[in-house]
């Protein structure tokens, strides 16, 4: 989509009328006509991106002190029991929107809305292959970084080995006492 | 009570980055395999109590592993998600940016019913939130608009002028 089509870019920018609650030469926040729940906010960058991995560092960053600083605005003026900071990156990830949105929704108790995240147990060979994977790949970025080994949980049978050790020191000391 | 995340960030376990403010590692309990968990090492349970300086090293970070998630694991999405409180959903009491890749029938869903509010309402929540920043821009936006008309009449006038002298 073009940038000048896109009804988002035009909210960021001022050219269609909006409910403005933050602006700054970077990025606009404006109140969501269609909210989860009263006060919810959509922060727009003013330059054109789909998503999140797309968006300049200083945007980036600045993004994160505006939903700082719009959380404590709604905080103390609302008194809202909570408050979620939600991205969506792609259509399947419930992206609506071709124009980057990073949506501040403020929580209260029986409200419906629903923000859970589901915990699972996962393989540890899995987490391990993608764990070392990542590191190799985040040097690209952050070449600076340095990852040590990682103290592996014994397993059961080392620590039975070491338990038998253990005894055979102890059993020495014992006869060593006898002389 | 020691916090089950400061542990975490005491064992390193899974990290995936790390600076003197913050630390990236695989969520242990993981929604979808590549889920991964953004924390400042400092103990601190919500976003407005972070430093600046701390949120904007969470964010560009945030934004960097996302981006790696596409290769590694062959998301064709992310989600990024915060929880302030337990009636958010946050489940420890210590700040976690949520890095989430998503696939086709993932079974996860972050979607809401949107909500009617009148016209009155919306007028008045604006007025309570207004930051002092957007506040400006507008009167900023209405000079130049004055500006504008002003232009407007002058340019009339000369138009005016200009008939008038016409025989």
């Amino acid at each position: 989509m073009e940038a000048n089509q896109c009804i988002f870019c035009n909210l960021a920018t001022g050219q269609i009328p909006s409910k403005k609650i933050y602006e700054d030469e970077l990025i606009t926040a404006i109140l969501d006509i269609y909210p989860a729940n009263p006060a919810h906010l959509l922060v727009l960058p003013k330059e054109h991106k789909s998503i999140f991995a797309q968006l300049p560092k200083a945007t980036a960053e600045r993004l994160g002190v505006v939903a700082k600083k719009l959380s404590d605005v709604i905080f103390k003026s609302l008194r809202p029991d909570g408050m979620n900071i939600f991205i969506a990156n792609g259509a399947i990830a419930g992206q609506k929107a071709p124009h980057f949105i990073m949506h501040i929704i403020p929580r209260f108790q029986g409200d419906g809305v629903n923000f859970e995240i589901a915990e699972k147990e996962a393989k540890k060979e899995d987490i391990d292959a993608l764990c070392s994977r990542l590191r190799k790949d985040v040097l690209n970025y952050f070449p600076e970084q340095k990852f040590e080994e990682e103290k592996e949980e014994k397993s059961v049978e080392e620590k039975l080995e070491e338990k038998k050790k253990g005894k055979n020191i102890d059993l020495d000391k014992i006869t060593e006492m006898f002389g | 009570m020691t916090c089950f995340v400061c542990s975490l960030i005491e064992k390193k376990q899974k990290k995936i980055y790390e600076d003197d403010e913050i630390i990236a590692f695989l969520n242990p309990t993981p929604s979808v395999h590549g889920h991964m968990l953004v924390a400042p090492k400092k103990h601190l349970q919500i976003i407005t109590q972070i430093e600046d300086k701390t949120v904007e090293r969470m964010f560009f970070v945030s934004q960097q592993l996302s981006s790696l998630l596409y290769d590694a694991v062959g998301a064709e999405g992310t989600n990024i998600i915060i929880q302030n409180g337990v009636v958010a959903g946050q489940k420890h009491a210590h700040f976690l940016m949520n890095i989430i890749p998503r696939s086709k029938d993932d079974g996860l869903s972050f979607e809401w019913a949107q909500k009617q509010i009148p016209e009155d309402n919306m007028n008045k929540i604006q007025e309570a939130l207004q930051t002092s920043e957007a506040k400006k821009e507008e009167k900023k936006e209405e000079v130049i608009e004055e500006k504008k008309k002003e232009e407007i009449n002058e340019k009339e006038d000369y138009l005016i002028k200009q008939l008038r002298r016409l025989p």
